[in-house]
């Protein structure tokens, strides 16, 4: 493993961007830092000095002499941010600068220098990429930068390709970085792209996954689906704990789902409940899951305006429909005749026998004064009466065809 | 060289009943078998790499027992003898499965034990007719051309004519035959179930067409057979399966010779489903029905899916004129309105009714 693993994550110093004396205080307190103000000022020792550090994370020496001989061999250069190309694909997880970093980099100068690698022809960006954004914006500042060659990147695998060296390196300097299941997939979609998926989680599992994490596991799952699913994640729609269940769908099948997943959020547990349902109606039917969802009343649902939280329940109770046709026409006829034997508001609840094996109704009343109990006499004793409740008591006899 | 019976590798007999007729029979009829003595308090060997075992041991509880029935349903009032463990077959949808941990056959070799018990029961009042059966932790007849349990049993059984035993198989061995029973005492019996059932989830049964080949030689010897329409499985196409079996079985018997007929839906533990895939089979299409859980704790079809299967049987086999002997495994008294239009009430309860048409030829 080449030297970036050498830096090991370290609980910063607990100075408040409030404390600042020019009168930033309230900005701050709206600002991303002042939740996490270890992101504002952190401090990285480079051989006997001390260096304020824009990067995300307080990092340590685990070796400071090793890594003092090292940094004396290392170019220091001074680039045009828009030299870099900042959106290189192994920079997997940048993302736009905030306000904090601006402010940062406006008021403190670039406390930490970034990572090029230099080749005959343009320094690649290591690390680094958001500063280099930053600066871009903020104009007419250098981006500081250490210089190393190819073979000095990652230089435990040197048969590595580059790409591979590049991403490994971008996984160090983020080390200790709050990593996202979208991200651990960017990670993944970008590793194997360069190598196999064995080298992706030999090398950069490491980084990334704890020793036996099931996360590991299901980011490989994961992959086997097209790069497009990965979008479901990045929104949040789709959990990393249903990637088996997704990769388990043929292909068809994942394209018919992907305008639900893209609907509503999905718990592993909802999108379980779906899929078995869908796949399982489907064999029943001999058809292919596909097709039975584009019939079913799914499509529509999705089409109209409902509010997500209707959405998501509709979806569940129409593929429930499909699954279980005749309890679910039980379920709706009980409901019906209940509706029609109490009134609005009533304190009387209806509950058909477990699954229906017998011909009766539990009635549970609930009351908490004494004429509340008179009214749901009064209500039962209407009840007793209505002609619906003999056809409620006796619901599954000579029940109708399911649909 | 014929392969070994049911696969049976590995013989091994508990040294306490070695000397058994039951274990000189077994090791005369499995003579390619490994053969080994088990000491006492040695645990059963694990289980050979080809084949599976057959364990000959003696049974320390009961011989005689009812069935494990529940209260919510009405059960046929039927007692086990209890001659052995598991099923050499293998049914995807056998209760067997969740009861036993594995696929050890096992045979009890202390008939003597037996006999006494069920002497001591059957005889204490010899005006009471008993109707009892050996099928129900294992296959009555599938372990008998090795073991001979039911040939020493029915020879018992001769001095007992207040005794009606029932023998239910999926095999079409007749070999018990040999024995010579009274045909009044002895009720053969066959499982049953649509073509595509028995084809795709009953592994190494008889085909249908030799179990009613059975069945038509015992009715031609003069007895009454059983016959046990469970589990009913509902799958696409069932409709035809079911008619087809229904039809299929006035080609061989007469409905005389009939004594009665069960219908039962296909239930099960909540956990068979998990154990057949991981068995890594494929879980068929009949499990994947409109379920619920019973008041028993077990998985059962729906109820007015049920009640159109059993209609539909029950109707087919009226047309065939068989109606008396139609009963239910395990259903509810509303089953029983739903479809027959009366509960076992008006039989004067399924057990008093059952033995009624065993014992007198009403058709």
């Amino acid at each position: 493993m080449g030297r970036f693993c050498l830096y090991r994550y370290r609980k910063p110093p607990g100075r408040r961007p409030g404390d600042d004396p020019n009168g930033e205080k309230e900005r701050f307190r709206k600002s991303e830092a002042f939740s996490r103000p270890w992101l504002f000022l952190q401090f990285r020792h480079i051989g006997a000095g001390v260096t304020p550090c824009q990067d995300d994370n307080t990092l340590q020496y685990q070796n400071r002499r090793e890594n003092r001989k090292h940094i004396d061999t290392v170019q220091q250069l001074f680039l045009h941010p828009r030299d870099l190309d900042i959106d290189a694909p192994h920079l997997f997880w940048t993302s736009p600068p905030d306000t904090v970093l601006l402010w940062s980099l406006d008021r403190l100068g670039q406390t930490t220098p970034a990572l090029v690698v230099t080749t005959d022809g343009r320094p690649i960006l290591a690390a680094g990429s958001r500063r280099a954004a930053a600066l871009r914006e903020l104009r007419g500042r250098p981006l500081a930068a250490m210089a190393v060659t190819p073979d000095e990147l990652a230089e435990n695998d040197p048969d590595q390709p580059l790409g591979v060296r590049l991403g490994l390196a971008y996984l160090a300097s983020n080390l200790g970085r709050t990593v996202t299941e979208a991200m651990l997939v960017a990670a993944g979609r970008y590793f194997t792209a360069q190598t196999t998926r064995e080298d992706f989680f030999a090398l950069a599992g490491p980084y990334v996954f704890a020793p036996g994490d099931r996360l590991a596991r299901l980011v490989a799952r994961w992959l086997d689906l097209p790069p497009a699913c990965d979008a479901l994640l990045v929104s949040g729609h789709v959990p990393l704990g249903a990637a088996e269940l997704l990769a388990d769908c043929a292909a068809d099948t994942l394209e018919a789902l992907l305008p639900l997943l893209t609907a509503v959020r999905w718990s592993r547990g909802s999108l379980g409940n779906v899929l078995t349902w869908l796949t399982e109606a489907a064999r029943l039917g001999g058809e292919r899951p596909a097709a039975l969802l584009a019939r079913s009343d799914v499509p529509a649902l999705c089409a109209r305006e409902l509010s997500p939280n209707d959405l998501a329940a509709g979806i569940v109770a129409a593929l429930r429909r499909l699954r279980y046709p005749a309890t679910t026409t039980l379920e709706a006829r009980f409901a019906t005749l209940s509706r029609q034997l109490l009134p609005g508001g009533s304190r009387i609840k209806l509950r058909p026998s477990q699954g229906f094996e017998a011909d009766t109704v539990t009635v549970e009343v609930t009351v908490r004064r004494p004429a509340e109990l008179a009214k749901a006499a009064a209500e039962l004793a209407a009840m007793a009466a209505a002609p619906a409740l003999p056809r409620l008591l006796t619901i599954a006899r000579d029940a109708e065809e399911p649909a | 060289m014929s392969p070994a019976p049911w696969n049976i590798t590995r013989l091994v007999v508990d040294a306490p009943v070695a000397d058994t007729t039951m274990a000189a029979r077994a090791k005369a009829a499995l003579p390619l078998a490994q053969q080994i003595i088990l000491a006492p308090d040695t645990p059963l060997p694990a289980g050979p790499d080809h084949g599976r075992t057959l364990h000959i041991k003696a049974h320390k509880g009961r011989f005689l027992r009812p069935c494990p029935a529940t209260r919510n349903y009405r059960c046929c009032g039927y007692q086990i003898i209890h001659i052995g463990e598991n099923c050499p077959m293998d049914c995807s949808y056998c209760i067997l499965r969740a009861y036993f941990r594995d696929r050890t056959l096992t045979a009890f070799a202390n008939t003597g034990a037996m006999f006494e018990e069920l002497g001591r029961a059957f005889g204490r009042d010899r005006t009471r007719t008993f109707r009892v059966g050996t099928g129900q932790f294992a296959d009555s007849l599938a372990l008998e051309p090795i073991t001979g349990h039911t040939r020493e049993l029915l020879g018992f059984l001769a001095a007992y004519p207040n005794v009606i035993l029932e023998l239910k198989s999926k095999t079409a061995d007749l070999t018990w035959m040999e024995a010579d029973p009274h045909p009044d005492r002895v009720l053969p019996a066959w499982s049953l179930n649509a073509p595509a059932i028995v084809a795709a989830e009953e592994r190494d049964t008889a085909p249908l067409e030799a179990r009613l080949a059975a069945a038509k030689t015992c009715a031609a010897a003069g007895f009454r057979v059983c016959l046990h329409f469970d589990p009913i499985c509902r799958y696409p196409g069932w409709e035809t399966g079911y008619g087809a079996i229904a039809d299929m079985i006035f080609d061989y018997l007469k409905p005389r010779d009939i004594a009665y007929l069960s219908m039962g839906s296909f239930r099960c533990l909540p956990e068979l489903p998990g154990r057949l895939l991981a068995e890594g089979r494929a879980l068929p299409a009949y499990m994947l029905g409109e379920f619920t859980l019973g008041q028993d704790g077990k998985k059962r079809l729906l109820r007015p899916l049920r009640v159109e299967q059993f209609r539909f049987l029950s109707d087919r086999l009226a047309r065939h004129g068989f109606s008396r002997g139609l009963y239910f495994c395990m259903e509810s008294d509303e089953v029983w309105r739903e479809v027959f239009g009366h509960t076992t009430r008006s039989l004067g309860g399924l057990s008093a009714h059952l033995l009624d048409v065993a014992c007198n030829r009403g058709g």
